[in-house]
């Protein structure tokens, strides 16, 4: 996965799997209006922490760790069963990808949003390419 | 004349045209008054943003006739006026001397989703 087009990449991921059909899969906090009722679920992803340092000593190559938030919102008549079921199933397609770590807290309910909240992150770690860093 | 008479008269007089939807059930149009509940509430003025995108604080309060009776639908029941919709929050109904006077409840109003990609 490319450093510049990560977020896009897993977007585009977990839509083209079969089980997230009816899941809306998009950027953290959209410049929209939110859907008073949820109908469906949905999964928000975002950049959560970056870290570029050098990969060896005197070496102009780097290497990133990046760690991303998937964060899973389930509307209240789904039941909070459904974040992990939802969350499995992140991780299912997460396996064959590289992924140095994938992780969940503890399921909530967020009053603003009015749907069962499960914080997950996937963090990432590899050698950047020179011309990912260089602007274009 | 009673006070449900009275009340009743001036809901026909100054509401707007609403209609019920509980599942497939449809009421008849009638009178009911919505008032915007944000001057209440002073600090309500700023949307406040969520994971999922903006989220409008638009409450109102509704009082209707007691031939109405929003009690009786069930939680998924929503009221209509014109194209917008409204969801009940809050519903109850007002009493004197042990008969109906009229309904009142708060409603929100309901912001459907957007078909957005990415």
């Amino acid at each position: 996965m490319r450093f510049n087009t990560l977020l896009n990449e897993l977007i585009l991921l977990i839509k083209n799997d079969s089980y997230f059909k009816d899941i809306k899969v998009k950027y953290s906090y959209p410049s929209r209006v939110k859907p008073t009722r949820l109908s469906r679920s949905y999964i928000t992803l975002g950049l959560s922490s970056a870290e570029i340092i050098p990969a060896y000593v005197d070496s102009d190559d780097k290497t990133a760790s990046i760690t991303v938030f998937a964060d899973i919102f389930v509307p209240e008549k789904s039941g909070s069963e459904k974040n992990s079921e939802i969350f499995m199933n992140l991780c299912r397609v997460f396996m064959n990808t590289g992924i140095t770590g994938i992780s969940a807290g503890r399921i909530s309910y967020d009053k603003n949003v009015q749907a069962f909240l499960l914080e997950t992150s996937i963090s990432f770690n590899g050698l950047l390419e020179r011309e990912e860093l260089e602007l274009e | 004349m009673n006070a449900e008479h009275i009340i009743k008269k001036q809901i026909d007089k100054i509401g707007s045209a609403v209609t019920l939807r509980d599942g497939d059930w449809v009421s008849v149009p009638y009178k009911a008054i919505l008032s915007p509940l944000w001057r209440r509430k002073s600090t309500n003025f700023e949307n406040s943003v969520t994971q999922l995108g903006i989220t409008k604080s638009e409450y109102y309060l509704y009082i209707g006739s007691s031939d109405h009776n929003i009690t009786a639908l069930s939680q998924d029941a929503m009221l209509e006026m014109g194209d917008e919709e409204f969801e009940f929050k809050h519903r109850d109904v007002v009493k004197a001397f042990d008969k109906i006077v009229y309904f009142t409840g708060i409603v929100r109003k309901i912001r459907r989703e957007a078909d957005d990609e990415i």
